[in-house]
């Protein structure tokens, strides 16, 4: 007697298909998994057992073997425990019709179903598959159910499942849940007393996906000004929106972050974050880390200067590639990681370093604490802006800024014309500086403007692209067809500051 | 041979257990090597006997080959 199931296991966010086949033979009683399997496979074993014999069933008292196939893809989890019970019942018994379903939920020892990582993108798979229906634990239907295509039948018991099965009591189909979602939960631009140039570089940022990095002193606001960000950054399209939920189900954190949620992601990781916590990793199969769960959104990175070096530098390709690669013994997963780097730091170790308070530290610390950042970062860092100190004046006499709905306005309105551009054959395919220069309209004058400075500034040819891409931002800020003088000045402004 | 008089410590069969198999295992080697019969195909069978109250066999269950491999 043998008998099949499909489950599902995950590499990187793509699902793959796993089926499950038990066979039960004559025999001294035995159970054996064998496929690839890690320990909580292995355990299984006896959680399995516990919750088919008490949920009312039977076990074969035989000799079972449980195969998981495709026997090269590495498995980990418990979200094998329902198909690998219900291949084993129906191995035992006919009448429990699996066809077209697949299971993903991990087996208590009471028979109840409990919820497992994961499930959003194995729903992805599933449904692309053309798996048309999926069995999860009811805390995991909520995600599995916005997948389109596929109908998610939420259970809490194993019985309830093997009844349905058996075509006796049929278990009702999950909803999407409805866009409950909260409000940005950064403070408000208007909240934000003064620093005009620090929240023009915040639009700009938004507008254009630029990173950007805050220098002040203490208790100037780059932390709140950072925080503000997400608020002007517009709601993500549902299928992006998707694809952040899935890596969070991957780490199990949609709690924090509702899986219908449209809002871009906001990360702040302390800088004693570890490296795979960063850029993923971790144990087995690597898990998304930071800049994964910052997909779409932002990732800020408070005290720049704290973090270890090799955790920055880990963060080059990344941000040059929009996703990251991670190769194990196991398997290589990618994930994508297309973030905006928001930096704050203090110029010097005291942090009054061209402050009227005036900067204790020597020569010798400030190189050491200025060496933290490499060029390489730097370079990447398109706006490089400087958060002073307010004055009594500007904190309290001084009128209130924009709000965020205001400037996510004109961001929505600039990411727009953007994307209009960017249909275009002809502009959406240009890779060399001279044909990007001319898709985005550049003035003979600003070329020029750029030409010079941009020597003297001694840019890299990474740069002169940035700044050409922070310009055709600010223009579309604007509403301006071609990218003039004024853009390409401004432009060159954020990232001189620190050059200079 | 494995009688149990109730399942409360699971069902005979399941008594056979690995070590149980193994002891069954050198015993037959020890049996064919003292009566000279190496060459001779052999297998092991486990007969499960469920007792009633009275100690009559009340359930048999044969299984064939049941111990295999080295």
């Amino acid at each position: 007697m043998i008998a099949s199931a499909i489950g599902c296991t995950v590499q990187g966010l793509a699902g793959v298909p796993v089926t499950v086949e038990a066979h039960i033979a004559n025999g001294l009683p035995h159970f054996a998994i064998v496929g690839l399997t890690d320990r909580a496979i292995q355990e299984a074993r006896e959680r399995v057992r516990s919750a088919v014999q008490n949920g009312g069933f039977e076990w074969p008292q035989r000799r079972i073997t449980v195969n998981l196939a495709p026997a090269e893809v590495p498995k980990e989890g418990s979200g094998f425990d329902l198909a690998i019970a219900v291949a084993v019942l129906r191995a035992g018994e006919s009448g429990i019709d699996s066809s077209g379903t697949a299971f993903v939920a991990e087996l208590a020892l009471d028979s109840s179903l409990r919820p497992v990582n994961g499930v959003l993108p194995m729903a992805r798979c599933l449904a692309a598959l053309g798996m048309r229906r999926l069995v999860v634990a009811s805390q995991n239907a909520a995600e599995a159910a916005l997948v389109d295509g596929l109908c998610v039948l939420p259970a809490t018991r194993l019985q309830d499942v093997v009844e349905h099965l058996r075509g006796l009591l049929p278990i009702q189909p999950a909803r999407p849940g409805a866009g409950a979602d909260a409000g940005p939960a950064g403070p408000d631009l208007a909240e934000v007393c003064g620093q005009a140039s620090a929240k023009r570089a915040l639009e700009i940022a938004a507008a254009g996906g630029h990173n950007l990095l805050l220098t002040g002193p203490p208790g100037s606001g780059k932390t709140m000004m950072a925080r503000a960000l997400p608020s002007l950054l517009p709601d993500l399209e549902p299928d992006a929106a998707l694809e952040v939920s899935a890596i969070y189900s991957l780490r199990g954190l949609l709690r924090e972050r509702p899986a219908m949620s449209l809002r871009p992601a906001f990360r702040a990781p302390h800088h004693s974050v570890s490296r795979s916590g960063l850029v993923g990793g971790g144990v087995g199969i690597a898990q998304p880390g930071e800049i994964s769960l910052a997909h779409r959104g932002v990732l800020f990175l408070d005290e720049l200067c704290e973090f270890p070096r090799s955790h920055l530098e880990a963060l080059r390709q990344p941000l040059e590639h929009h996703a990251v690669t991670i190769v194990r013994s196991r398997a290589a997963v990618t994930f994508p990681a297309e973030f905006v780097l928001v930096a704050a730091a203090n110029p010097c170790p005291c942090g009054h370093l061209g402050d009227a308070k005036g900067c204790n530290c020597d020569l010798r610390q400030l190189q050491a604490y200025d060496a933290r950042v490499s060029g390489p970062i730097r370079d990447r860092i398109d706006l490089q802006v400087s958060v002073p100190r307010q004055r009594f004046g500007d904190l309290f006499g001084g009128s209130e800024g924009e709000a965020s709905a205001v400037v996510r306005g004109r961001v929505e309105s600039a990411r727009q014309m953007r994307s209009g551009r960017l249909a275009d054959p002809a502009a959406g395919t240009a890779r060399t500086p001279s044909a990007l220069s001319r898709s985005y309209r550049t003035a003979p004058a600003a070329r020029r403007l750029l030409a010079r400075s941009g020597e003297r500034l001694r840019l890299s040819a990474r740069g002169f692209v940035r700044v050409l891409r922070v310009a055709r931002t600010i223009a579309d800020l604007a509403g301006d067809d071609g990218v003039g003088e004024a853009a390409i000045a401004e432009a060159l402004h954020y990232r001189g500051e620190m050059a200079a | 041979m494995k009688a149990r008089r109730g399942t409360s410590f699971g069902p005979p069969q399941e008594a056979v257990d690995a070590r149980k198999q193994r002891k069954l295992r050198t015993l037959l080697e020890l049996y064919r090597a003292q009566t000279h019969r190496q060459q001779q195909p052999c297998r092991i069978d486990v007969l499960a006997l469920m007792m009633d109250g009275s100690l009559g066999v009340a359930k048999v269950e044969h299984i064939e080959d049941a111990v295999q491999g080295e």
